[in-house]
C-alpha cells in the first residue's frame, strides 16, 4: 500500500501539491487523472523520489519512503515514462536487464530474463533481444519500457503517461495488452494519464486531481456516475453515462434466454465486449436486441437496450 | 545502389556513374599518361598510352568494356556489384604499372638513364575512373568484398613499391633522395598534429561541458572560439610569432623550452586553437541532445550519479565528441603543412621547398603521404565511432 | 538592453575606422607599427601597397567563390532531380571523400598542374570551394520534408515550379551556410595563394616570413584576419536579415573546416 498523507510541494513559490492525501490499495491500478499541472506527474515522482515533498509523508507498506536509500528504493520500484526512455546506446536485452544487472544478477539470468519478458509483452525474443531502440517503433519501444520495468519484479509499477506518445490505434492495443498483463500480474500501480478514456479502460481506482488538490477519489464507475462538483462534472463529460457503460461487462447483463433471436441475425456482440459496444451495435439495427456469441462464434443469449438502460440507470442511483 | 537484384539489363544500360566512368576512362587513354623528364626541373615531354603501346592499349580498352558488358549480362546484383568493384580495383593499379613497365622503358629506349616518370592527366583519369567504378559499387556488393579490394590495391601498390618497380616515378625519385629527412618530418607533421589535437580535447571538452552548463559562459566562449576559426591559418600562424618572440626575449626560461616567435611552439599553438570549435561544439551538442527522459529513466531506475555518468551519459557523448575530435584531426593535419612557412617542421617543409624550387614531383611528393595521413586519420576514426558504440547514430 | 546595443554599435564603427585607416593610411599604419615593433626599422612593405594586395585578394576570393557556388549548387540540385539521381551517391560518396583533402594541398597541386599565378590559384580555390556548397545543397534539398513536395505536387506544380517555390526556399538557409564556409574556406586558402604568385595578403607575410619582419607578418595577418572576420559577420548579418533570427549566429550546418 502507498499512502499520500497531506503532501505539500513547491516549484519556487507555486504550490503544485497543496496538501494531497490519497491511498494506493496493493495489487490493483490506481489511475492519477487532470488537467496539466494539477500535480498528478509531480505526486507519482515523490513515489521513487525524484522529487521530495516540502512537506507531509509519503509511505510505502507504511514506512516513509524517506527512510529507505534512495537508489534501493527505485530499483524496487517499477519506472515507465511516456517516451520510454531507453537507453539508446544498448540493445533491447541489455536495457531490459539494467535494473538486474545495478541488482548484481549475472549474465545467464539477465538474458533468460529479458526474453521471457519479450515473450510476455507479445515480442518476438529472437528478433527483437538485439535491436537498438532506434530500430523499434514507438510502440515496441513503449512495451520494452514496460519489460524493462518488469524486469526485476517489482511490487509497485508507477507508469508516467506510459503510451501518451503512441498513435491512438496502438494506443488501445497497449492498453488492452496491459490490462491483461495486470490481471496475471497483479502489481501495485500508479498510472498517470490526461486521457480519461483510458483511466476509465485500465483504472480499478481514479484519483482526480486539479491545482495540486485532490477532487475527487473513487471506483471509475463512481466517478462517472457521481462526479462530486462542478470540476469533477465538467472533467468527465456530458457522455459520462456512456463512458460508464464501457465499465460494464456484455456478459453480466445478458439474458440467457435464446428463443427470440434469430440465428442468421448479421449483427451480433461478444460476449467480452462492454454495454457501451452493445448499445452501439443495438443503435445500429431495427430491433432492440441483438445475440450475444462467445469467441467460438455460438450464440449464448441476447442484450436488450432495456438490460443496458436498467445498468446505466441502476448504475448512476446506487 | 544497386540493392535491386531484380534491375532489367535496360536500367543498367542506363545506369549513368557507370557509363561515366567508362568515359572518364577512356579520356585517360588518349591524354598524355606520363612526362618524360631529363631531369627535375625539365618540362618535359608527353606520352600517351596509344602511342606507346599497342597491347597495352587493347588491354585497358578491355578492361573498360568490361563494366558495360558486366552491365548487360544478367546475373545477380551482389556479384554485379562485385565484378564492377572489381574492375575499378584494376584501374585503380593498372596505371602504376603501365609506369613501372611501359615509363621505364621508354627512358632505357630514350637513354635518359636519370630521367623521370611524372605522371600525367591520362594517369590520374584512370585512377579517377577506377575510384568511380570502386565507390559506387563496393557498398552495393556488401559483406567484405570492399575491405578486401582496399587491402589487395594497397598491398599490390606496396609490392610494386618494394620490389622497385616505381623507381622511375618522378616523386618516387624525390622521396628516395630524401628518404631519411622524409621519415623525420612524418613524424613530426604527426607529433605537432597530436599535441595540438590532444591540447585541444583537454581544454576543448571540459570548455563544452562548461558552456552547458553555465549558459551565461556558452555565447563569449562560441563566438571567440568561432572567431579564431575563422581567421585564416597563415594569419593566426604570423600572429603567433610576435608575442611568442617578445615572451622568449623577456623570460629566457621559455626559449630554454624552446619557445621561439618561429617553430613548433606558435605552429602548436595557433593549431590548437583552431582546433577547439569542433571539440567544443560537438561536446556541447552531445550534452545538449542527451535525452532528458532517459537520464530520468536511469535515474527512475535506481542509477548513482556514477552509473549514470559511466553507463549512460559517458557512452552516449563519447561518439558525438568523437567525432567532433576527427574533425579536428583531419583538419589539423591539414593544416600543418601551411606551418611550415613559419619554421614548424612537417611534411610542408617538402610542398613549400617544391614551390619555391618550381619543382612539380617534389611537391607531389609533400601532398601525397598528407592527403593519405588525412583519409586514414579519418577512416580510422569512422571505424572505431562506427563500431565502439553501436546504436547511437553519429551527429556530425 | 538598448544602452548595450548601442554601445556595441559604436564599438563595430570604431573598429571599422581603424581597421581602415590601417589598411589605407600609410602614416596611420607606421605609427601602430612603431608602438608594436620599436626594434624593427622597415615598417612599411613598400614592393607593394596594402590597399592593392587587399583588392588582389578580395578579387581571388570573389571570383572563385562565385564560381563555385554557381557550381555546387548547379550539381546539388541536379544530383537531386530525378534526372541526376543516379549520381546522387556517387557525388555524395566522392564529394565527403574529397573533402578530406586539406585545401592547401589541392593549392599546392594546383602548381604542377596549372603552374603559377593568379588564375591556377583561382582554379584551385574553385575546386575546393564546390565542395561546401555542394554538400549543403544536397543536405538542404534532402531534408525538406517529402510530404511537402507531395502537397506542392499536389497543387499542381510543375517540378520546376516545386523546386523554385519549394524546395530552393526551404533549403535556402542551408545552402547559404554552406556559400560561407565556402567564402571563408577561400578567404584563408588565398593567404596561402602567395606562394604560388597569385598575390593577395599572404604576399606581405610571406615577405615578413622570409626576411625574418614581424612587423611585415603582422601587417598581412591583421588584415587577413579582419577581412575573413568581417565577412563571416557580414554573412551572418545576412542570414539574420533573410532568414528566421532563431539562433543568429551559426546554424548547425556550416561544416567546421574553416581551414587554411
Amino acid at each position: 500500500m502507498i499512502e499520500f498523507d497531506r503532501v505539500v510541494k513547491y516549484y519556487g513559490t507555486h504550490r503544485a501539491l497543496d496538501g494531497v492525501t490519497f491511498t494506493v490499495p496493493d495489487g490493483c491500478v490506481t489511475v492519477l487523472i487532470g488537467p496539466s499541472g494539477c500535480g498528478k506527474s509531480t505526486s507519482l515522482k515523490l513515489v521513487n523520489r525524484l522529487l521530495e515533498p516540502d512537506d507531509g509523508y509519503v509511505r510505502v507498506d507504511g514506512r516513509p519512503v524517506k527512510s529507505f536509500a534512495v537508489e534501493e528504493l527505485r530499483r524496487g520500484i517499477g519506472y515507465v515514462i511516456q517516451s520510454a526512455g531507453l537507453l539508446p546506446h544498448m540493445t533491447v536485452q541489455d536495457n531490459i536487464g539494467l535494473v538486474p544487472r545495478l541488482l548484481g544478477r549475472d549474465k545467464t539470468w539477465r538474458r533468460t530474463r529479458a526474453l521471457d519478458l519479450l515473450e510476455l509483452i507479445g515480442l518476438d525474443p529472437h528478433s527483437y533481444a538485439r535491436k537498438y531502440p532506434s530500430q523499434l517503433s514507438g510502440g515496441e519501444a513503449q512495451r520494452v519500457g514496460v519489460a524493462r520495468a518488469l524486469a526485476a519484479n517489482p511490487p509497485v509499477l508507477l507508469m508516467d503517461e506510459p503510451f501518451g506518445a503512441v498513435d491512438p490505434l496502438n494506443r488501445e492495443t497497449l492498453q488492452n495488452e496491459f490490462i491483461s498483463l495486470q490481471r496475471k500480474l497483479k502489481k501495485t500501480v500508479i498510472f498517470v494519464t490526461h486521457d480519461l478514456d483510458e483511466a476509465v479502460r485500465v483504472a480499478d481506482r481514479i484519483v482526480l486531481m486539479q491545482d495540486g488538490l485532490v477532487i475527487q477519489e473513487a471506483a471509475p464507475e463512481e466517478l462517472l456516475g457521481h462526479p462530486s462538483n462542478a470540476f469533477a462534472r465538467e472533467f468527465v463529460g456530458t457522455d459520462r453515462a456512456l463512458k460508464r457503460l464501457g465499465r460494464f461487462s456484455v456478459s453480466d447483463y445478458m439474458s440467457q434466454d435464446t428463443s427470440r433471436v434469430e440465428s442468421e441475425d448479421h449483427t451480433s456482440v461478444p460476449a467480452s465486449a462492454t454495454l457501451r459496444e452493445a448499445l452501439s451495435r443495438i443503435l445500429a439495427v431495427p430491433s432492440d436486441q441483438i445475440p450475444v456469441r462467445d469467441a467460438q462464434n455460438r450464440i449464448l443469449g441476447s442484450i436488450s437496450l432495456e438490460a443496458i438502460r436498467r445498468a446505466g440507470y441502476g448504475g448512476a442511483s446506487t | 545502389m544497386v540493392t535491386d537484384s531484380g534491375a532489367t539489363v535496360e536500367s543498367w544500360l542506363v545506369r549513368k556513374p557507370v557509363v561515366f566512368a567508362v568515359i572518364i576512362g577512356a579520356t585517360g587513354v588518349f591524354l598524355p599518361l606520363f612526362t618524360i623528364r631529363e631531369h627535375r626541373l625539365d618540362g618535359g615531354t608527353g606520352l600517351s598510352l596509344l602511342s606507346a603501346s599497342v597491347p597495352y592499349s587493347v588491354f585497358l580498352t578491355a578492361c573498360l568494356m568490361v563494366p558495360v558488358v558486366i552491365s548487360l549480362v544478367r546475373m545477380p546484383a551482389r556479384v554485379r556489384a562485385g565484378f564492377l568493384a572489381g574492375i575499378g580495383s584494376v584501374l585503380i593499379v593498372l596505371p602504376w604499372l603501365l609506369a613501372a613497365t611501359i615509363g621505364s622503358s621508354v627512358l632505357v629506349e630514350r637513354e635518359l638513364g636519370l630521367g623521370r616518370v611524372a605522371p600525367a592527366g591520362g594517369f590520374w583519369f584512370l585512377i579517377l575512373s577506377g575510384i568511380i567504378l570502386f565507390s559506387e559499387f563496393s557498398r552495393a556488393a556488401q559483406g567484405w568484398t570492399g575491405t578486401l579490394l582496399v587491402v589487395a590495391i594497397s598491398l599490390c601498390l606496396f609490392v610494386m613499391f618494394w620490389l622497385g618497380l616505381l623507381e622511375d616515378i618522378a616523386f618516387i625519385r624525390e622521396y628516395r633522395v630524401r628518404e631519411e629527412r622524409f621519415f623525420s618530418e612524418l613524424i613530426a607533421h604527426l607529433r605537432i598534429a597530436a599535441m595540438a589535437v590532444g591540447s585541444a580535447v583537454l581544454v576543448g571538452v571540459p570548455a563544452g561541458i562548461a558552456s552547458y552548463r553555465y549558459p551565461v559562459v556558452r555565447k563569449p566562449v562560441f563566438s571567440v572560439v568561432s572567431g579564431l576559426q575563422t581567421i585564416p591559418s597563415l594569419a593566426l600562424f604570423g600572429l603567433m610569432i610576435a608575442p611568442l618572440a617578445f615572451l622568449s626575449q623577456r623570460y629566457p626560461f621559455l626559449r630554454q623550452l624552446g619557445i621561439r616567435g618561429i617553430g613548433n611552439a606558435p605552429a602548436i599553438i595557433a593549431l590548437f586553437l583552431y582546433s577547439l570549435l569542433p571539440i567544443l561544439r560537438n561536446t556541447y551538442t552531445s550534452l545538449s541532445v542527451m535525452d532528458p527522459a532517459v537520464i530520468e529513466a536511469g535515474k527512475g531506475m535506481g542509477m548513482t550519479q556514477k552509473q549514470l555518468l559511466f553507463m549512460l551519459e559517458i557512452p552516449v557523448a563519447l561518439p558525438i565528441i568523437l567525432s567532433g575530435i576527427r574533425v579536428a584531426s583531419v583538419q589539423t593535419v591539414g593544416n600543418t603543412t601551411v606551418a611550415a612557412l613559419i619554421g614548424a617542421g612537417g611534411l610542408g617543409n617538402f610542398v613549400f621547398q617544391g614551390l619555391g624550387q618550381a619543382a612539380p614531383d617534389l611537391i607531389v611528393m609533400g601532398v601525397i603521404p598528407i592527403v593519405v595521413l588525412a583519409i586514414v586519420i579519418d577512416r580510422v576514426f569512422g571505424f572505431f565511432i562506427g563500431r565502439a558504440i553501436p546504436g547511437v547514430r553519429t551527429v556530425e | 538592453m538598448k544602452a548595450r546595443s548601442s554601445l556595441i554599435v559604436v564599438t563595430f564603427i570604431v573598429l571599422f575606422l581603424v581597421f581602415g585607416s590601417f589598411v589605407f593610411s600609410v602614416s596611420f599604419r607606421a605609427t601602430i607599427l612603431r608602438v608594436l615593433f620599436p626594434a624593427t626599422r622597415e615598417l612599411i612593405y613598400l614592393r607593394t601597397g596594402l590597399p592593392h594586395m587587399l583588392g588582389e585578394h578580395l578579387s581571388l576570393v570573389l571570383l572563385s567563390s562565385v564560381l563555385a557556388s554557381l557550381a555546387g549548387f548547379s550539381l546539388g540540385v541536379f544530383v537531386t532531380r530525378s534526372c541526376g539521381r543516379d549520381f546522387l551517391p556517387l557525388v555524395r560518396g566522392l564529394s565527403n571523400f574529397a573533402q578530406t583533402f586539406p585545401p592547401v594541398a589541392i593549392l599546392a597541386l594546383a602548381f604542377p598542374v596549372l603552374g603559377f599565378g593568379f588564375r591556377p590559384t583561382v582554379a584551385a580555390l574553385f575546386a575546393f570551394g564546390i565542395l561546401p556548397v555542394l554538400n549543403n545543397t544536397i543536405e538542404g534539398i534532402e531534408s525538406v520534408d517529402a510530404g511537402l513536395i507531395e502537397a506542392a505536387q499536389g497543387q499542381g506544380m510543375t517540378p520546376s515550379q516545386v523546386l523554385l517555390q519549394t524546395e530552393l526556399p526551404l533549403a535556402a538557409r542551408v545552402i547559404v551556410a554552406g556559400i560561407r564556409t565556402s567564402v571563408i574556406i577561400n578567404i584563408g586558402t588565398a593567404t596561402i595563394g602567395a606562394t604560388i604568385g597569385a598575390g593577395g595578403l599572404g604576399t606581405v607575410i610571406i615577405a615578413g616570413l622570409v626576411r625574418n619582419n614581424t612587423a611585415f607578418v603582422f601587417t598581412g595577418a591583421v588584415t587577413a584576419a579582419g577581412v575573413a572576420l568581417a565577412t563571416d559577420w557580414l554573412f551572418s548579418r545576412l542570414e539574420q536579415v533573410f532568414f528566421n533570427p532563431q539562433d543568429g549566429g551559426r546554424s548547425g550546418h556550416d561544416s567546421t573546416r574553416h581551414s587554411s
